[in-house]
């Protein structure tokens, strides 16, 4: 049993859809296809923002892929709502706006809080998550899975957290929504290498 | 040409606005795009046979390349596209308003 054996569906509904990539090296990454948007923000740079979060993670699913990687997308509306369609409706925006993507999409999932997906459970690590977003506190806050005060370390924090994973399920590495998937040198809250660096160094 | 124009860019979040001031023409397109937010200069763009391309780099709220390529088939209106790095092409309609601006 490893991670890859959690049961999700990808974006279209096909269930147990992480099975064909036990034995390969993945990124998994929360995303949301109008990440930045907020009436009180650019709408273009919004989209650019998005983009450029999208555009990268194509770039190292490319430069990968034939080593045995792929990128592995999770929908996810925790964040500013920045998700808010059905995974219909997810699928159709991808394909009309960032029609240069190709790695997978999974179902919408929640990433914190007690409804969150156990593949993200999982990612975040259960033996680090003792001050938990759920267990710890049991105020309502945090129950709606919003406590600022008590949020465990293992919380993801934004959109697009990275998570390099092994072929047999071990979380390697993780990186949060600045690391960028081309960034050259590793960021101050990066894990210490860079994405590509990881990646190459993993994938040998 | 040279003037004021009110530019609207279609994204897929809505439709924004700008304000682009032509400066000059030849040799060189130059002016100014701007909203609330921020400006950008042009000095280098191309006008020829009414096509015209503008570049621009910006540092904020992301570093960046902009191009904004366009046809001015009526006086008063240029339409075309504005591309951020090599991201897909957004649609833009501009619309001479020297006076309104």
């Amino acid at each position: 049993m490893t991670i890859y054996n959690i049961p999700i569906r990808s974006i279209d509904g096909e269930e147990n859809a992480l099975l064909p990539y036990e034995g390969k090296v993945t990124l998994m990454v929360n995303v949301s296809s109008k990440a930045g948007y907020d009436p009180k923000c650019s709408r273009f740079w919004s989209y650019a923002r998005t983009c450029r979060q999208f555009w990268q993670l194509q770039k190292v699913h490319d430069e990968f892929k034939d080593r045995g990687f792929s990128v592995l997308a999770f929908p996810c509306n925790q964040f500013a709502a920045t998700e808010p369609g059905t995974n219909e409706e997810i699928s159709a925006f991808v394909k009309e706006y960032y029609p240069f993507v190709t790695f997978p999409f999974f179902e919408k999932v929640d990433v914190n809080g007690k409804n969150e997906h156990p593949l993200f459970s999982a990612l975040k690590g259960n033996e680090k998550r003792n001050y938990s977003d759920t267990a710890a506190d049991q105020s309502d806050a945090a129950q709606s899975g919003q406590n600022l005060v008590g949020q465990a370390i293992a919380r993801i924090p934004h959109g697009y957290e990275k998570f390099i994973v092994s072929g047999d399920g071990r979380m390697i590495s993780r990186f949060n929504w600045q690391d960028m998937p081309l960034d050259e040198v590793p960021r101050v809250m990066g894990a210490g290498w860079t994405i590509r660096e990881a990646l190459d160094e993993i994938l040998g | 040409m040279i003037g004021k124009w009110k530019m609207a860019v279609k994204t897929p979040f809505g439709e924004e606005k700008y304000h682009l001031a032509i400066e000059t023409v030849s040799p060189f397109l130059s002016g100014k795009i701007w909203t609330d937010m921020g400006s950008a200069s042009f000095e280098n763009g191309k006008y020829d046979n009414g096509n015209l391309e503008i570049g621009f780099n910006v540092d904020t709220p992301q570093k960046a390349q902009i191009t904004i390529r366009g046809t001015h088939t009526k006086a008063s209106v240029i339409t075309g596209t504005v591309q951020v790095d090599e991201y897909p092409t957004l649609d833009f309609k501009a619309e001479y308003n020297n006076d309104n601006i």
